[in-house]
């Protein structure tokens, strides 16, 4: 079965490159979702293995779509990416890609880096919360 | 007799008031008819005939003359001209006497007397004449001492000190001061009369010499004036000027000269305060370039950051855009062997990483305020930095020289950033020897003499006489930098360098960074070729507790 992955971004042609790329490696299968209010209900429809998520967005912010996912009792397991051009990767190597407990990367990012930190972060295809998908 | 007293005379001939004091009848009937008919002016008599009377006349009227006879009922002799001349000393007295009052008469004209007639001697005319003479006379006498009057109270109250000289075979053998010098100098004319040698003392000893050559030229006949100081009997610091008038006689040789003083010391006073206040004005005109240069520079770099911050954000999107579809693009290409497509993609690919790089420096530049400030050893940084581009080094042939001095204090420094400008400079240095070279690095503690001030930076740029201050410079035996480019060379995106080779922003955030850390760099060309950046940071409360 293929990793899922959810990349939540307000820029389209990105997401749709990003899209491309990963399912091109053919290990993944990716949903796009453009409107960050869209963000929960996109989430509980897909049940992604890892979220992708930029930080400047229009209507709500990464920041603020990553508290509604903490604030789920079932979405807050998802382990989730921040992709995002306001840190420089060198900040996220001196803090080892954390940045206040949560995970980061600094665009731009190479198909290749993007990858490595699915790999790296993705919970495994199996040991999910054992739930419906469809749970909404 | 009273004769009535007439109002104003509105005639405009003068016309004459005349008291006549005596106590016959017959006497004084006469007398007024006959100056009725001598007279050749209107004239306003009143008889008074006893002493009591006429004083009362003199009370309630003013006369131009008083005509009396020494002997009345009521006094005799000089009683009468006496009482008459204390009740009345602004009227002019003529006497009339009696052949046997003749000495009577002199002696009245010398107690002050206009004049003395003796009865019966004298006809209408002759008397007229000698009336109208006594009040010219008084009233010319009364001029004159109101003008005396009003030249002592001038010559009282003028400021200016004149003394005069009397000269005689080309020396001065004896001076006159006027009152004046009391104003002057606080010393009377007497003070100076008694002491000859007063006046040079009184001169600044730093003026004498002056004083004494206007002397000689004066003597030769050159009147030169001069300004100088001279000590006040109060203590006190004068500024005069001393204007010579020569007096000459009809053969043209010298027989005086006097000397005007008059204090300046307001003048100068004032002139004083206006340089001074130039001076002011000029200096702070100095503080204001700089501080308008600072000012410049930073609002440069504000600019720059605010921009870089913001543009870089929204070019790092589409950069991710192209940078990720170049990368897909690629992929899907390996299958079709087409060189040409390649090669366009890889260029795609090396443009964007290009842009990348520039925004990045971008972000770097407009985030590089926080510091993040250890006790480190400045030695360690500069090794680190070395170990970084020693593959540059080998590479283009380039010897490295390092004088690092083991007995550095160690200093608050956020050792990321510091390494950042080390490997900076470097790199300039090695790019700057495409042929090979020489790059030398040498740490030192000095304590500076003068005082250090860096225009183009802020407050914390500046270095004291006295502070001490650990030094690191780096030199290399490059191609150096164009003058016209050494007052540019931390302007941000200013770069000598190629196109692509350099972003223009590495200097300007080298300086950044120094000027976070309160420290200071200056650029240079050697003598011997290539370039010279001298680094300083204060060494003195340094470490954070």
């Amino acid at each position: 079965m293929k990793k899922k992955v959810l990349i939540i971004d307000d820029e389209a042609a990105f997401t749709n490159v990003v899209k491309l790329t990963l399912e091109g490696a053919g290990i993944y299968d990716v949903r796009v979702e453009n409107d960050s209010r869209q963000a929960i209900s996109s989430a509980r429809k897909f049940w992604p293995d890892i979220i992708v998520l930029d930080v400047v967005m229009p209507e709500l912010d990464g920041g603020e779509v990553y508290m509604q996912f903490m604030a789920d009792p079932v979405l807050k397991s998802i382990p989730i990416i921040f992709l995002t051009a306001i840190v420089r990767q060198k900040e996220v190597d001196e803090h080892k890609g954390m940045i206040g407990g949560s995970f980061y990367i600094a665009k731009p990012v190479s198909a290749d880096g993007l990858i490595s930190a699915i790999e790296e972060h993705s919970r495994p295809k199996t040991g999910t919360l054992g739930l419906a998908p469809d749970i909404a | 007799m009273k004769a009535e007293i007439p109002a104003m005379p509105l005639s405009p001939q003068p016309s004459a008031k005349i008291l006549i004091v005596e106590d016959n009848e017959a006497d004084a009937f006469l007398l007024q008819e006959t100056l009725k008919k001598a007279g050749s002016c209107p004239l306003d008599l009143t008889v008074a005939g006893k002493i009591g009377d006429a004083l009362r006349f003199l009370d309630e009227n003013r006369f131009d003359l008083v005509l009396s006879d020494l002997s009345l009922p009521d006094s005799h002799g000089m009683e009468t001209f006496t009482r008459l001349y204390a009740h009345t000393p602004e009227t002019p007295i003529i006497l009339l006497t009696g052949f046997e009052d003749e000495s009577l008469g002199l002696e009245a004209v010398r107690a002050g007397a206009q004049e003395y007639i003796v009865k019966g001697t004298i006809n209408g005319k002759a008397l007229w004449r000698v009336i109208s003479y006594a009040i010219e006379r008084h009233s010319l006498r009364r001029s004159l001492r109101e003008s005396e009057q009003r030249y002592k109270r001038l010559l009282g109250s003028v400021t200016d000190y004149i003394y005069t000289v009397k000269v005689e075979n080309g020396r001065g053998i004896s001076t006159t001061h006027g009152p004046g010098c009391a104003q002057v100098t606080g010393y009377t004319p007497d003070d100076l009369d008694r002491d000859p040698h007063l006046w040079h003392r009184m001169v600044h000893e730093e003026d004498r010499i002056a004083v004494l050559k206007q002397a000689a030229h004066v003597l030769a006949g050159e009147p030169i004036p001069l300004e100088h100081r001279i000590i006040h009997k109060d203590g006190s610091v004068r500024w005069v000027r001393h204007t010579p008038v020569l007096r000459k006689d009809e053969q043209e040789r010298l027989i005086g000269y006097d000397g005007l003083i008059s204090d300046i010391t307001e003048r100068k006073q004032a002139e004083e305060a206006l340089r001074r206040a130039i001076g002011d004005l000029q200096q702070s005109q100095e503080a204001l370039k700089t501080a308008h240069l600072q000012l410049i520079q930073a609002e440069k770099m504000e600019t720059v950051g605010r921009m870089a911050a913001g543009v870089a954000h929204e070019v790092q999107n589409p950069l991710q855009i192209l940078l990720m579809s170049l990368d897909y693009l690629s992929q899907r290409m390996t299958g079709a062997h087409d060189a040409v497509l390649d090669g366009v993609i890889n260029d795609m690919r090396h443009a964007a990483r290009r842009a990348d790089t520039i925004i990045r420096g971008l972000l770097d530049f407009s985030h590089s305020d926080t510091l993040e400030l250890k006790p480190q050893d400045i030695n360690a940084l500069i090794e680190r930095a070395l170990l970084l581009i020693r593959h540059q080094l080998a590479s283009n042939h380039i010897k490295l020289q390092t004088d690092l001095d083991a007995k550095l204090p160690p200093l608050a420094l956020d050792g990321v950033k510091i390494e950042q400008v080390f490997v900076n400079l470097f790199t300039n240095a090695i790019d700057s020897m495409p042929k090979g070279g020489t790059l030398t690095v040498k740490t030192s503690v000095e304590k500076l003499t003068e005082t250090h001030r860096d225009p183009g930076s802020r407050e914390a740029g500046h270095f004291y006489a006295g502070d001490t201050v650990v030094a690191v410079e780096v030199e290399d035996t490059g191609n150096g930098i164009a003058p016209e480019a050494l007052r540019k060379i931390f302007d941000p995106f200013f770069t000598t360098k190629t196109t692509g080779k350099g972003t223009g922003l590495g200097l300007t955030i080298v300086k950044r960074i120094l000027d976070l850390h309160s420290g200071s760099i200056e650029i240079s060309n050697r003598a011997a070729g290539g370039t010279h950046c001298r680094l300083m940071f204060k060494a003195r409360n340094n470490i954070p507790n």
